[in-house]
């Protein structure tokens, strides 16, 4: 008998309309407005597994269903410690439905329901970061007499290094500064914008780590507004329970900055250092000048980048690239330009109910999501 | 030497009064709401932070966007937030935030639209509360809803946090300035002649 009721039963959850009388947007008159600055956007979205919208679950007799918590970033600037967030579940009792409307005597409670987790309850996809990497400059310059033909050609000097043009006082430094044993060249230069892929292979390595999928029994139920419970008359003043879905936290660990490392060194291979206008490099020629002469340059670094400052286009990427070389730094916080990822919880629901009356149950699942 | 080390102190003691670290705003199902401007000094700032003096109100300036290019509709309210033991924080129902007024409800955007506005919020609040706009959209027997945290802080509270941090931090520095002057006094009285 009991078995014969549960095979009638059937658990669905359905929609339920919800209509506030509140002030609309729709009554404002439009007009067309630009807004700068609005930075990237985070969309959550409650999906079945297919990517579907969710707008159902269907339980049969007492059984479960699995679906997914989307949250996509797209654009989105990091910030350790600034940008947590979680989602988490509640739950209404399931109610008769009869015809349009429920007999909110018979029902089968929120605590039959419970979420579940398979062994791989979280994922992330389609990651990348917009990388503004810090480089170091390296190079070496021999005196003015030893450099090379081409160098000697576009720094104007004669075949012995005597500096052709007099007036020509930035090359004259220069050499100066070379004086008879050359000496190194030195710096710290911003790189070229760089969208990385890192091969991430923790959950705890993303740029949004991910946790949090608890799972739980909905022991308290919801009769929040919008919620099938909303009407029933023995609703209490109970904080519904909350079921723990994901937490996303903001982060930036050894093992993404090692992934980063790894990301950026491999879309630098190849590069120039740098190149002309169009053409992907590893920096800037104004990056470089810029680099060369900070603060603690040394007098080599600061006359070599007076000697860039007058050179052609041509010249000062012919220089650079026969002079110097970069390497990558570790890449920290303020290198990351935006995120863009998709993050994932795959949770089940599950309902065990107790002998119910035979029909169609209808209840309200809210997701919520949170950025603390 | 002691004066500046003294200042030191005062000015670390002082750092744990500051605003609460900045959020992201939240979106769901194409809508997503966060405050204007989003971006300063490169970093995006999108939950709300806001001083509320004890007797009157602050305006909060938002944009709500649609960041689909296609029509979305759900509903926006606010809604009070609480911040339970574990740090997470449960987010109440339209109405629940009395102080909050949000012109929300029923919201239907274009593609891609960006609607600018403001709310208030009514003094006295207490430092250290929450409230949220959330944005919802019933997909079935799915309610969605991304919750915008709102960070209060009471103006006044902070006028009494300064009071307090300048009760504490004068007397020490006329106290520093007066040992200061008489060592320097014991200095030139035992001094050579």
């Amino acid at each position: 008998m009991v078995a014969a009721r549960r095979l009638c039963t059937s658990l669905v959850a359905a929609a339920a309309a919800l209509t506030l009388a509140a002030p609309s947007f729709a009554d404002t008159v439009s007009l067309p407005v630009s807004v700068n600055g609005l930075g990237g956007t985070r969309q959550f979205n409650v999906e079945d597994i297919t990517g579907q919208t969710l707008t159902a679950f269907n339980l049969g007799t007492g059984g479960s269903q699995p679906f997914r918590v989307h949250v996509t970033d797209s654009s989105f600037l990091a910030g350790v410690g600034q940008a947590n967030y979680s989602v988490s579940a509640t739950m209404s009792n399931l109610y008769l439905k009869t015809g349009s409307s429920h007999d909110y005597a018979v029902k089968v409670p929120s605590s039959a329901l419970s979420i579940n987790f398979g062994g791989n309850p979280l994922a992330a996809k389609g990651l990348s970061l917009l990388d503004l990497p810090k480089l170091t400059l390296s190079g070496a310059l021999s005196t003015c007499a030893s450099l090379s033909p081409t160098l000697r050609s576009i720094l104007g000097l004669s075949v012995l290094g005597v500096v052709l043009d007099s007036s020509n006082t930035a090359v004259t430094q220069l050499c100066t500064a070379l004086g008879l044993a050359g000496g190194p060249v030195t710096g710290i230069v911003d790189g070229a914008l760089q969208n990385l892929t890192p091969a991430v292979s923790s959950l705890l390595d993303l740029p949004t780590a991910l946790s949090g999928a608890t799972g739980g029994t909905f022991s308290n139920p919801s009769y929040g507004v919008g919620t099938v419970g909303e009407g029933d008359p023995a609703a209490t003043a109970t904080p519904a329970t909350s079921v723990g879905l994901m937490t996303g936290t903001q982060n930036l660990t050894s093992g993404l900055v090692t992934a980063l490392t790894s990301a950026l060194t491999g879309a630098l291979s190849g590069l120039p250092v740098v190149a002309g206008s169009g053409t992907p490099a590893q920096t800037t020629v104004t990056s470089v000048i810029n680099g060369l002469t900070a603060s603690g340059s040394s007098a080599i670094d600061s006359a070599l980048a007076n000697v860039l400052s007058t050179l052609s286009a041509a010249d000062q990427l012919s220089l650079i690239n026969s002079v110097l070389s970069v390497t990558p730094l570790a890449p920290v916080l303020a290198d990351i330009k935006g995120v863009n990822g998709q993050y994932f919880s795959f949770p089940v629901l599950k309902a065990t109910p107790q002998t119910p009356v035979p029909g169609t149950y209808d209840g309200t699942m809210t997701v919520t999501f949170v950025q603390s | 030497m002691r004066f500046r080390a003294l200042i030191s102190v005062v000015v670390l003691l002082a750092l744990p009064f500051g605003g609460a670290p900045a959020a992201r705003a939240a979106g769901t199902g194409g809508i997503e709401i966060s405050p204007y401007p989003g971006v300063v000094d490169g970093h995006q700032v999108t939950a709300f932070h806001v001083s509320v003096p004890a007797h009157g109100h602050a305006t909060v300036r938002y944009v709500m966007r649609n960041t689909t290019g296609h029509p979305v509709a759900g509903k926006v309210y606010a809604a009070a937030a609480t911040r339970g033991t574990g740090g997470q924080f449960a987010i109440g129902g339209p109405g629940s935030a009395p102080k909050v007024h949000f012109a929300g409800g029923d919201v239907t955007l274009p593609a891609n639209a960006v609607r600018p506005g403001t709310f208030t919020i009514d003094g006295p609040v207490d430092t250290g509360t929450f409230s949220a706009v959330v944005v919802e959209v019933h997909q079935g027997a799915v309610n969605e809803r991304a919750a915008t945290l709102i960070y209060l802080t009471s103006a006044h509270g902070t006028f009494r946090r300064l009071l307090t941090i300048v009760l504490v931090a004068v007397p020490e520095v006329l106290l520093a300035l007066a040992v200061l002057m008489v060592l320097r006094r014991r200095r030139r009285t035992t001094g050579p002649s």
